[in-house]
């Protein structure tokens, strides 16, 4: 067979995954939990890769699961972007974390298409580290993510794309991907040895198995708090106010502004609140 | 020592016209011929003729109307042009730069090295000029009308000055009507009977400002020296807006790619000169019937590279249809930015990041100067007044974060909104889009009882789904807020 053949062509190609061969380093940075580190074939978060994480709602423990790595990535050379986070960074719980704040630049955009731009600009810039990119909705953004990836591997920095676990059944041309989930408060008590920890699926990796479960505690000052129900805690009620009488169904319906609250629940219209059934 | 550069066919050449022409052309103001070219003149058309005698010299002549500010355009972008040489340069309008290039001098290796280059410029810009040098600006003037022999032999090189006597001889040589005087006055000198400014010369300044007015008196004392000729020097504005009419129309897109060439080399100098760049070419296109068509061309990488400049304007127009012949063409860069130097490794590119913010500063340039903002932390009380967005000036934010220690903080969530939300409550349990479920020990914050007081219990809630909110009860308002959320 020549040097030349189609197949030694395709086996030059490194995007190409064997089974067969076993791979030679590949440039990664640790996630700063072990038992993770081991589960993912490049030990860590891969370096000139999208990394995408699935999340159920945003504050899922992203952030702690993130920021690990971001921090000893901030103490180095080239800064971290966040383009588009949901809410405000909060700078002291980010600093106890030990990220370093000079480094953290944040893009807020006004279209995905601007947000993509920018977040190309900051892979590509050879001045960025690490890029952490938040896409809203359950579109596939498939075209979106492969542009990424291209930025990614030319600025050989480290590529996060946070989005809906939904989008989990699209394809995606990001390395790795996982989801994240928490353990539920209600699941049960003391017999789960893995209660209060967080799930982590690895949905697809190359040259690594997939579908694997790790259990992280990534709220480890949770054990501080207490375990005794809400009922139990002195939580202080308001008596004067009419609105402390509430059906369950209209309390889910909140957020409600105060002002807007008060306007409702005026006495004279008491009884034509909208949602009492 | 005064250098002046008279552009004797600005109004002629302030147009865009296609090089290999034999076609005979004259510039009209209110009808009458201002100026032509060589193919008209080698017809007999001169200035001063009507535009109907110029007709009758040559059916076959192009007459184009004089536009004024299109000259004013062109003559800052050769002030631009002969800026390198010397910072005192004024704008003489109608077609006339006056550069101060005794202090010069040196730098240039010479008067005739300097005039060589000046003169090698002009020529890439395809401008006709003539020199003339004099110790006074207004001898420079008068003398741009002589041929430049005469004025460069003034100039004794091995003493570094201008012969006095030579100079005073010219002048009293210099024939009456080159003088820029108005024609009232001129027609007076006329009247008198005078031809050559020695005439004048010879008269005492009483009976001169007697017969032509103090104003013309005023005139030949800084033509001579005598009275001081103070000149306002050109400052050169920091933006690029050019526009090129065209002499003849363009009826198709490829034909354009000529007159936007010279429009970016134009550019090109321009943002070398002041170590600048942009992200965006504005073009705009206006046809015969007023239709302007604006096209923008996006830059992903701000650097100064002519041929990709052409290469994505070229690429832009192809899909670009014109709406009629095109007249003039205009090319605006829009948002400069300044161009950071960049430090290189001289050996191997090294595999560490650098510390630049070129992205930034594009992404601040498309998306607006608000998209990018840094956070920085400042010791509060209040939670909300600890972590702050700053937008500009981030080395001032450095020593900032570096005060605070951050191992004795107590814990924070990651996320906070902006405004706390109001939560909805029943007798025994927290609501806040699903049920929240108090886990934690309170921790009470009270501040600010100087002016607006506040008094929170903040707690940290567990929400069915799992996730962790910081919630308070405010004191005052008697509610209870979420205020972040543990990520």
């Amino acid at each position: 067979m020549s040097d030349k053949s189609s197949i030694n062509q395709l086996l030059k190609n490194p995007a190409l995954w064997q089974a067969a061969r076993v791979e030679t380093h590949r440039p990664s940075h640790p996630t700063g939990f072990e038992k993770l580190d081991v589960q993912l074939c490049d030990g860590g978060w891969p370096q000139g890769a999208v990394t995408e994480l699935l999340l159920p709602t945003d504050g899922t423990g992203e952030l702690r699961l993130l920021l690990p790595a971001l921090s000893k990535l901030s103490r180095q050379q080239g800064y971290i972007v966040f383009v588009d986070p949901p809410f405000l960074p909060y700078a002291p719980a980010l600093n106890k974390q030990g990220l370093n704040l000079n480094k953290l630049l944040v893009i807020r955009s006004k279209k995905l298409e601007q947000s993509i731009w920018a977040t190309y600009q900051a892979l590509t810039s050879q001045s960025c580290s690490a890029v952490v990119t938040w896409l809203t909705g359950k579109a596939a953004y498939k075209n979106e993510i492969r542009k990424l990836s291209l930025g990614a591997r030319q600025g050989r920095c480290w590529s996060f794309v946070l989005r809906d676990e939904k989008a989990a059944v699209h394809p995606s041309a990001a390395k790795l991907r996982v989801a994240l989930s928490m353990a539920k408060q209600h699941k049960a008590i003391s017999s789960n040895a893995n209660y209060g920890m967080s799930q982590l699926s690895i949905l697809k990796q190359p040259g690594g198995w997939s579908n694997r479960k790790v259990y992280l505690n990534l709220f480890p000052e949770q054990r501080f708090w207490t375990s005794v129900s809400a009922k139990h805690w002195s939580v202080p009620v308001v008596k004067q106010a009419p609105q402390t009488v509430l059906s369950p169904e209209l309390a889910a319906a909140i957020p409600y502004s105060v002002e807007q609250w008060l306007k409702q629940v005026t006495p004279g219209n008491k009884h034509s609140l909208p949602l009492v059934h | 020592m005064w250098l002046c550069v008279r552009f004797a066919l600005l109004p002629l050449e302030s147009f865009w016209i296609t090089d290999n022409e034999s076609q005979a052309i004259a510039i009209c103001e209110r009808n009458s011929v201002v100026c032509c070219n060589q193919q008209a003149y080698e017809f007999g058309v001169r200035a001063g003729q009507t535009v109907s005698t110029a007709y009758a010299i040559t059916g076959d002549l192009k007459v184009i109307e004089r536009r004024v500010e299109q000259e004013v355009e062109v003559l800052k972008t050769m002030a631009l042009q002969v800026y390198p040489f010397s910072p005192v340069l004024s704008l003489w309008q109608p077609d006339k730069l006056l550069v101060e290039i005794g202090r010069s001098l040196n730098l240039f290796k010479g008067l005739d090295n300097l005039l060589m280059q000046i003169k090698s410029i002009m020529a890439q810009q395809s401008m006709t000029v003539s020199f003339a040098l004099a110790p006074t600006p207004k001898a420079a003037e008068a003398f741009s009308f002589l041929p430049l022999e005469q004025s460069y032999s003034l100039w004794n090189k091995q003493q570094g000055q201008f012969e006095q006597h030579c100079f005073r001889k010219l002048l009293n040589e210099l024939p009456v009507n080159i003088l820029t005087l108005d024609d009232k006055t001129l027609s007076k000198i006329n009247a008198l009977g005078f031809t050559r400014l020695g005439d004048l010369l010879s008269l005492s300044e009483s009976a001169l400002a007697k017969r032509l007015g103090r104003s013309t008196v005023t005139y030949i004392q800084q033509l001579t020296g005598a009275l001081p000729d103070v000149q306002t020097c050109f400052q050169p504005l920091v933006k690029f807006k050019r526009t090129l009419e065209l002499a003849d129309v363009i009826h198709h897109t490829e034909a354009l790619l000529f007159p936007m060439k010279r429009l970016l080399q134009d550019l090109i100098y321009f943002l070398r000169l002041y170590q600048k760049t942009g992200q965006t070419l504005s073009w705009k296109l206006q046809d015969i019937y007023r239709n302007q068509l604006t096209f923008e061309v996006h830059l992903a990488e701000s650097q100064v590279n002519y041929e990709l400049y052409l290469e994505l304007t070229r690429l832009k127009l192809e899909s670009i249809k014109l709406t009629g012949p095109v007249e003039s063409v205009e090319l605006t860069m829009l948002k400069l930015i300044d161009v950071e130097q960049k430090t290189d490794s001289l050996f191997s590119a090294t595999e560490n990041f650098s510390d630049e913010l070129n992205f930034a500063s594009k992404i601040k340039a498309r998306l607006g100067s608000k998209s990018c903002f840094w956070i920085t932390q400042k010791n509060e009380v209040v939670p909300e007044l600890a972590s702050k967005s700053i937008t500009d000036g981030h080395r001032q934010i450095f020593k900032n974060n570096t005060d605070i220690n951050s191992e004795d903080q107590p814990n924070r969530p990651a996320w906070l909104f902006p405004v706390p939300q109001a939560i909805g409550q029943t007798k025994s349990a927290l609501y806040w889009q699903g049920r929240l479920s108090i886990i934690s020990q309170p921790e009470r914050i009270v501040h600010y009882w100087w002016k607006k007081p506040v008094i929170r219990d903040y707690f940290i809630a567990q929400h069915e789904s799992g996730n962790f909110y910081w919630v308070f009860f405010d004191a005052n308002k008697k509610r209870w807020f979420v205020q972040g959320i543990f990520s």
